[in-house]
């Protein structure tokens, strides 16, 4: 059977199997993931406008999870030709972020103005009052016995 | 992270100086680690700023989440809403 592999697709194939290559991309993705733990991910950099200063702050949530894997195995012969092993991981992980408040830093004194997520707010109303009527349709439904004694 | 499963901690930030003001911002962290297997998750939001004057005195403004705070009361008013309402369906049925 021809083989119709080209060199670089070789080499993409190493590069894909190299075990170095798969930590290191585990250690970059745990970086970025610790990363959520800083000050800086919560508040952005001071912006200067004339006198005042304003810092924009927001909520970061970051999940993250991963797992690696590795075995070996023969077919019942101690002939390390019918030996074999094999490795494999795989993961994944969101980052989600919400501005919350912005912080005014003026010669006057500093205050804080919230950022009101009028989306979610208007959405939650709707989730309550769903979740509100489709409980009292459910509880009028139901007929309670009358307890006459 | 590597220890506990759980763990909350305030990190202050780099000050900012206004005039002769020292500002800092506050930021509250949550880790959980997953008991099995690597990862977890992180909560970061900000608390507070801490406002230092030259002589000593320190102010503390806390960073509040209207979102939030909206979204919840709104859902500790659902659930008193649908208790109060089938406590009062309940009555009725009695009487």
């Amino acid at each position: 059977m021809a083989n119709f592999s080209t060199p670089s697709q070789k080499l993409q194939d190493n590069k894909l199997l190299d075990p170095n290559l798969a930590l290191e991309t585990v250690q970059t993705t745990m970086d970025k993931f610790l990363s959520a733990a800083n000050v800086e991910a919560v508040y952005g950099p001071p912006v200067s406008q004339g006198e005042t200063i304003i810092i924009p702050s927001a909520e970061v949530l970051s999940i993250a999870g991963f797992g690696l894997g590795s075995g070996s195995g023969s077919q019942g012969s101690a002939d390390p030709e019918k030996t074999g092993s094999g490795g494999g991981g795989g993961g994944g992980g969101r980052v989600l972020a919400r501005p919350v408040a912005a912080i005014v830093i003026s010669p006057t004194g500093v205050r804080i103005e919230p950022i009101v997520d009028v989306t979610k707010i208007v959405l939650a109303v709707f989730t309550t009052l769903g979740f509100m009527v489709g409980m009292i349709t459910r509880m009028k439904r139901i007929k309670h016995p009358k307890l006459n004694g | 992270m590597r220890n506990s499963l759980l763990r909350i901690k305030t990190l202050t930030g780099r000050p900012v100086m206004v005039e002769d003001t020292q500002v800092y911002v506050r930021s509250q962290v949550l880790q959980v680690r997953l008991p099995f297997g690597n990862g977890g998750l992180i909560w970061n939001r900000p608390v507070s700023v801490v406002m230092q004057t030259p002589n000593g005195q320190a102010q503390i403004l806390s960073v509040p989440d209207v979102t939030r705070t909206a979204v919840l009361t709104l859902l500790v008013l659902s659930l008193v809403g649908t208790l109060l309402f089938m406590r009062f369906r309940r009555k009725n049925a009695e009487s």
